[in-house]
């Protein structure tokens, strides 16, 4: 089991952001995680990321501890948990090719793999386009082929779907399928039911977090 | 009958809710006690600074009204610029609106804003211009009547900046440029043949200056004042086509990072004025087939010059920075002073160049993008501003030194930078205030939580002037040994400092 989170919950000064909940995810599965606005959907994947300390139950990644000063862990964990930080003085095609190399990637590999995903998305015509040059919708797919140009076991995306029309959404839908079939578990929050439907082999539907 | 319309809008505007009766009194004292406490001690040291034998000598050198004459047209340049991005129009975001969509006519519901700018930056003028010429009169070398009219001539021209100014944010950003290049251009030419500045504002005003050859004084100040007075007829022109869209835009600006700068994030308020690329997309920023260290030198390199005037402005910048701290060597009293205005100089114009460490610090709040630990990506991203920030200063120290500036000039101007460029990756790391700085710290003269505050958001720049400042007074005081020994010190310190503050991200 590649994502192991056994009854998970979040409290922050006696408020609940997450009611204990667990979720499970094998290499190659794509997991949804379902659940109404403030049900605690991204909170979990900030628990799974090792962005926010678990106030109970435990989980581990590749049946190790979360700990983001852990560089093993960094290297398994690729996660879109809002805008990752772009810099904007770099063109798409450079982002997603340094963000490669730094990987330790070889220049061609970033190249292949930069190209190949900007085709995948529909954004090969905006290669050479600075980030504040992007429609809202675009920039989401872009942040979309930034965490998924770099290696990892484990993807976790919040809300892949967000201001995406219909065509975009089945590209989005493609490169998630391309994920798993590459390995990744995929663990995937969403307000997506379509979305849901076509990638996910499993659902786990949380329970809203009053109080 | 429009004025009547616009009364009636400011009538309402300053009856709304949130202004309270007392805001107006509690600005005079907040004004007054800084002017007590801060400024005046600080006019102080400035005056007793510029009346040393030295500095009189400077001041009172032919060669003074030149200077004069140079930063006046500098300034008008900046101001074309400076319009805009923060024009003398100005307007809070929601009266800008509501002014500007009714058909009140344009020149006469800026000409408040306009005149308010008009009066402080004509004040401000006539205040830095009394610095020198009181000192002069202080140290004796002129009377006291001889500072009427430099200052009344620096008023005079500081109504004209104004509306040069008023252009600026008229004109928008691409014409703004061309207006303050033809300046800048107008400027050089006089920089290089003296004789043609009678001709212009800024010569009127190095005319004016009391030089011991001095030889003008009546006819230039009358020149900058039928000048001003001709400036600002041509502000109703002005006034009347600005482009309603902008200034709210510019107001919406201002009122983001004010609120940004008010919360306790400088670095955002900032952001929000820094340049987008405007150029060389199709530049590599990135070689695929390089070391990592040189792909990440490359990639800040294309980065900076992918906003060619700020990279050009910085790159000025830090000449100026190294010739001026070379400069300072062979000043024996006052270097420090200059060593310090050479530093902050500095590290202004680095930060176009560390655009790579701020991306940086943003992808510590992020979840892992890059494949490279903390520190590594900081170093990559630094080696670019330090080697490029380090040759220039290097250039420019070198070429005060080829006019006659010490030798000793070049090894200071790469002590200051080499602290200037370790408090730009210091202030890379800044992060979010943190909220015990918030804690309330009773004293007698009120609560000081708000000077921690200041204190906080200005660190790197108060290190930077106090580094610039002690070395340059070591050197006075102990020669070069003195100086490498500070400058060391002062490197390690800021370096410790900036690795608590990354490891604390």
């Amino acid at each position: 089991m590649l994502v192991q989170a056994d009854d998970v919950s979040v409290a922050v000064g006696g408020i609940t952001l997450l009611a204990p909940a667990s979720v499970h995810a094998r290499a190659g599965e794509v997991v949804a995680i379902r659940g109404g606005n403030g049900s605690g959907k991204t909170t979990l994947l900030r628990v799974i990321a090792g962005a926010v300390p678990a106030t109970s139950g435990s989980v581990s990644v590749a049946s190790a501890p979360v700990d983001q000063r852990d560089a093993a862990f960094r290297r398994r964990v690729a996660s879109l948990i809002g805008l990752p930080p772009l810099a904007r003085n770099l063109t798409l095609g450079e982002h997603l090719r340094l963000v490669g190399l730094s990987w330790g990637g070889s220049g061609g590999e970033s190249y292949t793999r930069a190209s190949e995903l900007l085709a995948s998305l529909d954004l090969a015509a905006l290669a050479s386009r600075f980030p504040h040059e992007l429609s809202s919708g675009q920039t989401q797919l872009f942040a979309l082929a930034l965490t998924l140009v770099r290696p990892s076991e484990v993807v976790l995306l919040d809300e892949p779907e967000q201001r995406l029309d219909a065509d975009r959404l089945a590209l989005v839908r493609d490169r998630i399928r391309r994920a798993a079939a590459e390995g990744c578990a995929v663990v995937m929050a969403t307000h997506s039911d379509w979305l849901a439907g076509e990638v996910a082999q499993r659902t786990v539907t949380l329970s809203p977090a009053h109080g | 009958m429009a004025e009547a319309r616009l009364r009636a809008v400011r009538a309402t505007y300053r009856a709304r809710g949130e202004r309270r009766a007392g805001d107006l009194g509690y600005a005079v004292y907040v004004a007054g006690f800084v002017a007590l406490v801060a400024a005046a001690p600080a006019a102080r040291a400035l005056l007793l600074a510029l009346t040393a034998p030295d500095a009189l000598r400077a001041l009172h050198a032919p060669q003074a009204a030149s200077v004069t004459g140079v930063v006046a047209g500098a300034a008008l340049a900046a101001l074309a610029i400076l319009g805009t991005v923060r024009g003398p129009a100005h307007y809070p975001a929601f009266v800008a609106f509501l002014v500007t969509e009714t058909d009140l006519p344009r020149h006469l519901v800026l000409r408040r804003p306009f005149a308010v700018s008009t009066a402080v930056l004509a004040a401000g003028a006539a205040l830095v211009s009394a610095v020198p010429v009181v000192a002069l009169a202080l140290g004796g070398q002129i009377a006291w009547a001889e500072c009427l009219p430099p200052i009344a001539g620096a008023g005079a021209f500081g109504v004209v900046a104004a509306v040069v100014w008023a252009a600026g944010q008229r004109l928008g950003r691409g014409r703004a440029w061309m207006l303050s290049a033809g300046i800048a251009a107008a400027v050089g030419v006089t920089g290089v043949a003296p004789a043609l500045l009678p001709a212009t504002p800024w010569g009127w005003l190095a005319l004016l200056h009391p030089t011991a050859d001095r030889t003008e004084s009546g006819w230039p100040l009358a020149a900058l004042c039928v000048a001003a007075v001709a400036a600002l007829v041509a502000s109703r022109w002005l006034l009347a086509g600005m482009p309603g869209r902008e200034l709210v835009q510019q107001a919406q600006r201002w009122e983001s990072a004010a609120s940004a700068a008010t919360s306790g994030d400088p670095a955002l308020a900032l952001s929000t004025f820094r340049a987008l690329p405007a150029v060389g997309r199709a530049w590599n920023a990135v070689a695929t087939r390089a070391p990592l260290a040189a792909v990440f030198w490359r990639r800040d390199l294309v980065g900076a010059a992918r906003t060619p005037v700020r990279f050009a402005g910085a790159t000025l910048g830090l000449l100026a920075a190294g010739a001026a701290t070379a400069a300072a060597a062979s000043l024996p009293e006052t270097g420090w002073v200059l060593g310090a205005a050479a530093a902050l100089l500095a590290f202004a114009a680095l930060g176009a160049l560390g655009d790579g460490l701020r991306h940086a610090a943003e992808a510590f709040g992020a979840p892992q993008l890059y494949g490279l630990s903390r520190v590594s990506l900081v170093a990559h991203h630094a080696a670019f501003p330090l080697s490029a920030g380090l040759a220039i200063m290097l250039v420019g120290a070198g070429v005060a030194v080829a006019l006659g500036s010490p030798a000793t000039g070049l090894g200071l101007a790469a002590s200051v930078a080499a602290t200037v460029l370790l408090a730009r990756v210091f202030d890379g790391a800044k992060g979010p205030l943190p909220p015990v700085l918030l804690a309330p710290i009773p004293t007698p003269v009120g609560d000081m939580s708000g000077a921690v505050v200041l204190v906080w958001q200005v660190d790197a720049v108060l290190l930077v002037a106090i580094a610039g400042a002690a070395v340059l007074a070591a050197f006075e005081g102990g020669g070069a040994p003195a100086a490498v020994v500070v400058a060391a010190g002062a490197a390690t310190s800021i370096l410790l400092l900036a690795v608590f503050r990354y490891r604390r991200l």
